[in-house]
């Protein structure tokens, strides 16, 4: 007589044997030159990418069942893959998780609508687009970084000298250490915090219609700011030398403007809400 | 003297009226829930209708955003910070669209 315990672990068995057998890992690699293009659409899944060691694109997948394969493809200098579902293909069974290395000159498109996007160490032109996805883009430089999301959160770390745009309509934007000629974030209702010093030069626009908009950054630093919200909370934490002339009255309260520190004004930093709150927040130790 | 009289009044009758100052940025009329977002809810709940309350909500925020941003430029036309408040509440409306019907087809 067959024992409780041995029919569990003969089931047991046969579930993880399905699993392993439904998922199925690919992977592709594809010899490109400088600056070479990559793009990566799948619909269901991670996508990960890293900096490669050579001129080589390599492409790890993992497709969670059959109903998915990966249509790859390379013209010249441009590698295309593509997560092509099959009938009957879901959110679950449809997923596939990607980690992939390109070179750090290479320009990335990932589009995803669930799942993570994360881009690290390049710099080559970075553009992340997905409903759902969130967002991690790291010390990437000399670059233009664009986002574009719907709800998923966004989170860019040390950007240096980058053309940064993000676009997310409820997701909440996180930058530290983001730098560059511009920095621009426009958000629905996500909130926008800023955590860094705005570069010695440059134009920053952080506009969110209903979210809050909170900028930390040290004394020392001497933009241009002026802040307004038409019918929140804006507050200031560190003197500004106010100026004389401005496109809209300064309201107290619900504007401000002016610059920091007494030497020449070195970035222009607008910050706008219509109905969100705007702090301007001070962190007193220097980098 | 009469027919100065006339020609003063042929001319005047004949001068197009001055032509109101539009603010320089023209701006698409505001329709924040036509049928255009019917349809769209239609394509995301045959598509992906796990994400539809998302689209909904995020739907109603954008038009929300349009018809506070409008109202800041019809109260002042010539605010430059309100036009671009509305186009920004555009093109995210627009990106949302996007969105939805860049959809995965078997």
């Amino acid at each position: 007589m067959v024992s409780k315990r041995a029919v569990k672990l003969v089931a047991i068995g046969v579930i993880v044997a399905g699993t392993l057998v439904a998922e199925s890992r690919k992977e592709f690699h594809f010899a490109v030159g400088p600056r070479a293009g990559v793009s990566v659409m799948n619909p269901y899944g991670s996508i990960s990418v890293k900096p490669s060691l050579n001129n080589t694109v390599v492409v790890n997948a993992i497709l969670h069942s059959d109903k998915v394969e990966v249509d790859n493809s390379q013209n010249g200098n441009r590698v295309d893959i593509q997560s092509h579902l099959l009938a009957g293909a879901d959110a679950d069974s449809g997923r596939v998780d990607y980690e992939v290395l390109v070179p750090a000159d290479a320009s990335i498109t990932l589009h995803s609508s669930t799942g993570s996007l994360r881009a690290e160490k390049l710099h080559g032109d970075v553009s992340l687009e997905g409903a759902g996805s969130a967002v991690d883009v790291r010390d990437v430089s000399d670059a233009h970084v664009h986002v574009k999301t719907m709800n998923g959160s966004v989170n860019l770390d040390n950007i240096q000298n980058g053309h940064v745009e993000v676009d997310s309509l409820s997701g909440d934007v996180t930058m530290k250490g983001v730098n560059g000629p511009l920095v621009q974030v426009v958000s629905t209702s996500g909130r926008i915090n800023y955590f860094g010093d705005f570069g010695k030069s440059g134009e920053y626009r952080l506009t969110s219609h209903s979210g809050d908009i909170e900028a930390t950054i040290p004394e020392w630093t001497s933009p241009d700011v002026s802040a307004r919200s038409v019918r929140g909370e804006v507050h200031d934490d560190i003197p500004l030398q106010p100026k004389n002339h401005t496109w809209f009255a300064v309201d107290k309260g619900r504007a401000f403007a002016g610059t920091m520190g007494r030497v020449a004004a070195s970035s222009t930093v607008v910050l706008r809400t219509f109905s969100g709150k705007i702090h301007l927040r001070k962190r007193s130790e220097k980098q | 003297m009469l027919l100065l009289a006339v020609g003063i009044y042929v001319r005047r009758e004949s001068v197009a009226p001055p032509v109101a100052q539009q603010a320089s940025i023209a701006v698409p009329v505001a329709n924040a829930s036509d049928l255009d977002d019917n349809d769209l809810m239609q394509e995301v709940a045959a598509n992906a209708p796990a994400m539809k309350p998302q689209y909904e909500e995020n739907l109603r925020w954008v038009n929300e955003s349009i018809r506070d941003a409008q109202g800041l430029v019809d109260e002042s036309p010539n605010d430059q910070e309100a036009r671009r408040a509305l186009m920004d509440a555009y093109q995210q409306k627009s990106m949302l669209f996007e969105m939805a019907m860049d959809r995965p087809l078997p």
